[in-house]
C-alpha cells in the first residue's frame, strides 16, 4: 500500500460509531464515516491531499510566526524614502502598502456587508410581517420551519463528518510526513532521493496512480452518462 | 476493473463486424472530454502566445520601447503588426486544426483518448479530412442552436449530436464501459 501504511490502519465497519483518531499517539489509528474494509487508493490520496494542506498550512503559519517574531526581536528599522524614487518604484510600493491593508480593508468591507444585511433582513421582515403571520401563511411557514429544522440537521451532520474527516486526513498526513522534526524529514528524503530504485519506484508509482485516475474518470463518466440519458428520457415521457 | 482490463479492451478501429459490439459514449464523457479538450487549448494557446512575447523581447522587435524619434521605429512598428497578426492567425487555426487533426490521425483528441473515447464513422472507418472538417462545422452548429445540438445526445437512441449526424460519425467508448449503474467500483491496480 502507499505512503506506508497497513491495511489493518483502515479496517473499519461502515457502521461503526465516528471515533476521531488518537492525534497524540505515535501511530494514529485511521478511522471514519468513510473507512471501509478494502480502501481505494483515490480516497486515501484525497485524505492526504486534504489533511496535508490543512497541516501544512498550518505549520507553514507557524513557521512564518517564528521567522516573524525573529525579524521582530532584531529591532525597529526606520525606513527613508529615497531621493531618486521613481515612479514606478511609487506604484509598486502603492500597490505593496494596498496588499497589506487589505486584511483590514476586507475585514471591514465584510463586517459592512454583514450589517447591511442584517439591517435589510430585520427591515424586511418588519414590513412583511403582516403578511407572513396572517393565518392562510401559516401551513406554509410551518413546512418552512420544518424544512429549514431538517436543512439545520443535514449542515450538523455535514460538520460532524467534516470534523472526523479532517481529524482523520491530518494524521494521516502526519503519519505519511513520519510526524518528525522538518530537518530530519529533509534529510530522510534527500537521502531517499539519491535512491535510483525508489526514484524508479515512484515512477512506476506515479503512472500507476494516473492510470488509476484515468480508469476512475472513466467509469464514473460512463455511469453519469447513463443516469442522466435516464433523467432527461423520463423528463420527456412525463411531458 | 482493472486498469488493465480496460486497456486490453481497447477497440483501435473497430471494423463494421465488430460494430454490433461498440458501446456509444454518451453525453457526461463526450462533455468531460471536450472540458479537457478545451483545457489543452487554452494552455498551449497561452504558452505560444507568452513564447511568441519572450522570442519578440528577446529580439528587440517591441516597438514601444524604442524612442520616438528613432528611426528605426515605424520599420520595427510594421514588422511586430505583421509577426503578431501571423500568430493570431496560427493561434485561430491551431484551434480547428487541433481537432480535426486529432480525429484523422489518431481517431481522437488527447481530452477523448482520457476518457477513453473514439471518433468514427457509422461503418466503422476511421474518418477522411473532409468529414473530419464537415464535423468541426457541426459543432458551430450545434453551439449556435443554444448548444440543442450537442444536448441531442441524451435524446438520441445512437448518441448522436448534430455533428454526428451531419458528418455521418459516432463517438464510441474504446473500453469496456459498465453497463448498469450497479457494475463493479472503478478500477483497481492490485
Amino acid at each position: 500500500m502507499a505512503i506506508g501504511m497497513d491495511d489493518d490502519d483502515f479496517v473499519a465497519d461502515e457502521n461503526e460509531a465516528i471515533q476521531p483518531p488518537a492525534l497524540n499517539s505515535g501511530k494514529a489509528r485511521i478511522e471514519g464515516p468513510r473507512a471501509r474494509s478494502e480502501p481505494y487508493a483515490l480516497d486515501i490520496l484525497a485524505s492526504l491531499l486534504m489533511g496535508g494542506a490543512t497541516e501544512g498550512g498550518e505549520r507553514l503559519g507557524q513557521r512564518l510566526k517564528r521567522w516573524q517574531a525573529t525579524t521582530a526581536s532584531r529591532g525597529s528599522q526606520v525606513y527613508s524614502e529615497s531621493p531618486d524614487e521613481s515612479q514606478g518604484e511609487r506604484l509598486r510600493y502603492a500597490v505593496i502598502g494596498l496588499l497589506s491593508h487589505a486584511p483590514d480593508l476586507a475585514q471591514g468591507a465584510l463586517s459592512t456587508a454583514v450589517d447591511a444585511a442584517d439591517s435589510a433582513y430585520s427591515r424586511c421582515s418588519r414590513w412583511l410581517s403582516p403578511v407572513t403571520q396572517s393565518r392562510p401563511m401559516q401551513p406554509i411557514l410551518r413546512r418552512y420551519n420544518s424544512l429549514a429544522a431538517h436543512g439545520a440537521t443535514i449542515v450538523e451532520r455535514w460538520i460532524d463528518t467534516g470534523r472526523a474527516e479532517e481529524q482523520r486526513s491530518r494524521a494521516l498526513a502526519r503519519e505519511a510526513a513520519f510526524d518528525g522534526e522538518d530537518e530530519l524529514i529533509e534529510h530522510v528524503v534527500g537521502k531517499l532521493a539519491q535512491e535510483p530504485a525508489l526514484r524508479d519506484l515512484v515512477a512506476q508509482q506515479g503512472v500507476g496512480m494516473a492510470s488509476e485516475l484515468m480508469g476512475a474518470l472513466r467509469v464514473l463518466t460512463a455511469r453519469a452518462d447513463k443516469r442522466w440519458e435516464r433523467r432527461v428520457r423520463a423528463l420527456f415521457r412525463r411531458h | 476493473m482493472a486498469i488493465n482490463d480496460i486497456q486490453a479492451a481497447a477497440v483501435p478501429h473497430p471494423s463494421a463486424r465488430d460494430l454490433a459490439q461498440v458501446q456509444e459514449a454518451g453525453f457526461v464523457s463526450r462533455l468531460t472530454a471536450f472540458v479537457l479538450d478545451i483545457v489543452i487549448v487554452t494552455m498551449g494557446s497561452i504558452v505560444f502566445a507568452a513564447l511568441q512575447f519572450v522570442i519578440l523581447n528577446f529580439f528587440g522587435f517591441s516597438a514601444r520601447d524604442l524612442r520616438l524619434d528613432a528611426p528605426t521605429r515605424p520599420t520595427l512598428a510594421v514588422l511586430e503588426l505583421i509577426i503578431v497578426a501571423l500568430s493570431g492567425l496560427a493561434v485561430l487555426l491551431f484551434v480547428p486544426a487541433y481537432f480535426v487533426v486529432a480525429w484523422v490521425l489518431v481517431g481522437a483528441t488527447p481530452g477523448k483518448r482520457i476518457l477513453g473515447l473514439k471518433v468514427i464513422r457509422t461503418g466503422g472507418q476511421r474518418l477522411s479530412w473532409w468529414r473530419a472538417i464537415v464535423r468541426l462545422v457541426g459543432y458551430w452548429i450545434s453551439a449556435v442552436a443554444l448548444f440543442l445540438g450537442f444536448l441531442w445526445v441524451l435524446v438520441d437512441t445512437r448518441r448522436q449530436g448534430w455533428h454526428d449526424k451531419l458528418a455521418d460519425t459516432i463517438v464510441v467508448y474504446t473500453w469496456q464501459a459498465p453497463e448498469s449503474e450497479h457494475a463493479q467500483h472503478g478500477p483497481r491496480t492490485e
